[in-house]
């Protein structure tokens, strides 16, 4: 994956000399085991701690919504297809300029997750080869989604009983501890003051005991119905494991059934639930 | 002085008689890739291949714990104290560097105010830690706080895996030396004092590249405005990962949950990388970016608390080096801090 790491170099350089972007956000190589890390590229001459490699998990498009990112007129952003999806989301919904994120794609034939396994969204993965970025390194990888990968887990959980169902979230949610990683590596959580966050009155009890947790979880993930773009970002975060996944993925899967409609496509389109036409279904009332 | 050693293949038998009737049992079992520490975890599932995710710290300082009831009667609020719900209990291969955090926090809990609800679990668990003959892990660095992975801080019993199948038991405190009878029961052979010191040995020898952390204090004092913290934390996100995952950060939000006639006071876990941590009510909020707000966890674990109580608010046990979501090392920030120090910038 070398050259495509001499590539983002070579155009970081590039923007970052002629005054294109103000700042790259890419990976460089991290200080534990293989991880990589997240960095802010100022320089010209900073560009060569860029890479690309296969631990390049993190999805950067959640620094497009803090600071000092959020307030720069211009970011250049290294990204895989997946990550894309998010910046799509994003510019659905406003949250951030076209003109102002540049972005350096990556051709990408997958990732490792920690333990070394392959995510599910690699397996599942249909951007390989992204469609949409500003300039693009790496070769072309061809995609051959999996079949059923993407929502495998879910028939475990379909095939419970309403109880059964309740047990297993009850149990997962449980280890809950409120630390939040989930939203702040999500791309997506862009509300800049979370409804867990607010008291007056408070909505959701920031204590992390059954009720709480499952308020938290089950807000989320509504919130993110139609949205999240399946990058795994939480699920991968959580410190404790919890599988998040199988919640976005169900919410997904009913969204593609009820409006045949799959998140982080197509710029030109709204997600369905922040989306109102009049030509809408509206039998499930009526 | 020889010490007696068990068969390794006895230690869940071993925990089982610890914990008798009635207490509560704490011990690291795997779930998925990992291993957590879980109460009430079956013994025979004991799993001791490296260090668990979680530290102990939930089990004596619980991530929310209620402190308090009251009730609404007319005008009046009625409050009703509620003890801790402790009870004894044992926390079996405790790693020496989540035993080690119960020292250092308890200056803490026994401060302005003695917290009860502490103090009494505290007083109510045996720690039995279980040494690590090398660093479980590539982001250990006890050693550089002081410590060791046979350190025997904040441990009753302290369990030497001296080789593939023999464990070496030292009974270190008063509690533990009452145990003698149980652990006699286990007792297959004997070592010597000097192949438990070659072991110490050979554990720290496996972080023989760790710094010793010992300018960092100073050079913190004069560095409270430096790039560093731009340059290193501006990957931070903000969550609480870091904090929830230590076993010596500790700090804590009050929330009181009501439902019509009264309610609940609790404790819960909170984290200085909140943003919400600081935030005043006229909006202002002091440690307004993240960089600033982890300056201050590293302020707090390295300047601010060895100041008042005298100890490194850390044990080197690494989880917020191997967990946090962006690999945001405080080994790397406060390794560079001792370095920059060292070269007397």
């Amino acid at each position: 994956m070398s050259d495509r790491t001499e590539g983002i170099r070579e155009i970081a350089r590039k923007w970052l000399g002629d005054g294109t972007v103000e700042a790259v956000v890419g990976w460089e190589q991290g200080t534990y085991k293989d991880k990589t890390s997240p960095v802010l590229i100022r320089t010209p001459e900073e560009a060569d701690r860029l890479l690309f490699n296969e631990r390049c998990t993190n999805n950067l498009m959640t620094y497009l919504k803090r600071e000092p990112v959020r307030g720069m007129e211009k970011v250049g952003i290294v990204a895989k297809g997946c990550d894309i999806k998010a910046l799509i989301g994003l510019l659905q919904e406003s949250q951030v300029e076209r003109e102002k994120v540049k972005v350096i794609a990556v051709t990408c034939p997958g990732v490792k997750k920690d333990d070394g396994t392959v995510p599910v969204k690699c397996r599942a993965c249909d951007v390989n080869t992204p469609t949409f970025y500003d300039e693009i390194v790496g070769e072309k990888v061809d995609s051959s989604p999996e079949p059923g990968a993407r929502f495998e887990g879910l028939e475990a959980l379909d095939a419970m009983t309403p109880a059964e169902r309740f047990r297993f979230w009850r149990g997962e949610l449980d280890k809950c501890i409120r630390c939040y990683a989930c939203r702040q590596v999500c791309p997506l959580c862009i509300c800049s003051r979370c409804i867990a966050e607010k008291n007056q009155p408070q909505w959701v009890e920031t204590s992390p005991h059954p009720r709480g947790n499952f308020s938290w979880n089950l807000v989320r993930a509504y919130h993110l119905a139609g949205r999240c773009v399946e990058c795994e970002a939480c699920e991968t975060a959580c410190p404790v494991n919890i599988p998040l996944m199988l919640l976005n993925r169900a919410m997904a899967r009913t969204v593609k059934g009820a409006f045949d409609y799959e998140a982080g496509k197509d710029p030109e389109t709204q997600p369905p639930l922040r989306a109102f036409n009049l030509d809408d279904d509206n039998s499930f009332i009526l | 002085m020889p010490y007696m050693t068990l068969d390794r293949t006895d230690l869940p038998s071993l925990a089982e008689a610890l914990a008798g009737r009635g207490k509560r049992l704490v011990l690291p079992v795997r779930e998925g890739p990992e291993l957590f520490y879980r109460e009430g975890a079956d013994p025979a599932q004991l799993d001791l291949s490296t260090i668990p995710k979680n530290s102990i710290k939930e089990f004596l300082f619980p991530k929310s714990e209620k402190i308090l009831e009251y009730e609404y009667t007319g005008n009046d609020v009625v409050i009703d104290d509620v003890d801790p719900d402790a009870g004894p209990a044992v926390i079996f291969c405790a790693r020496p560097c989540d035993a080690a955090s119960l020292p250092v926090v308890e200056p803490l809990w026994n401060w302005d105010y003695k917290d009860k609800f502490f103090n009494e679990r505290r007083a109510q668990t045996l720690v039995v830690t279980y040494a690590c003959r090398t660093a479980p892990d590539d982001a250990c660095f006890c050693v550089s706080v002081g410590l060791s992975p046979s350190s025997d801080q904040g441990s009753d019993v302290l369990l030497y895996p001296v080789d593939d199948t023999r464990v070496a038991v030292r009974l270190v405190s008063p509690a533990g030396r009452e145990l003698e009878e149980v652990f006699s029961g286990f007792k297959k052979g004997e070592v010597s004092e000097e192949s438990l010191d070659a072991f110490a040995k050979e554990g720290e020898q496996s972080l023989a590249d760790r710094k010793r952390l010992d300018k960092v204090k100073n050079w913190l004092e004069g560095h409270f405005e430096d790039p560093l913290w731009e340059e290193k934390a501006s990957r931070c996100i903000g969550c609480g990962t870091c904090t929830f995952l230590c076993p010596t950060c500790h700090c804590f939000d009050i929330q009181d949950e009501s439902v019509f006639d009264g309610g609940c006071r609790l404790k819960n876990w909170d984290g200085c990388q909140f943003s919400l941590f600081t935030l005043h009510t006229s909006g202002h909020n002091p440690r307004d970016t993240q960089p600033k707000r982890y300056r201050q966890r590293i302020l707090h674990k390295y300047s601010i608390y060895p100041e008042k109580f005298g100890r490194i608010l850390c044990t080197g046990c690494g989880r917020c080096v191997a967990h946090c979501p962006v690999n945001l090392s405080l080994y790397d920030v406060v390794s560079t801090a001792q370095e920059r120090a060292e070269k007397g910038e």
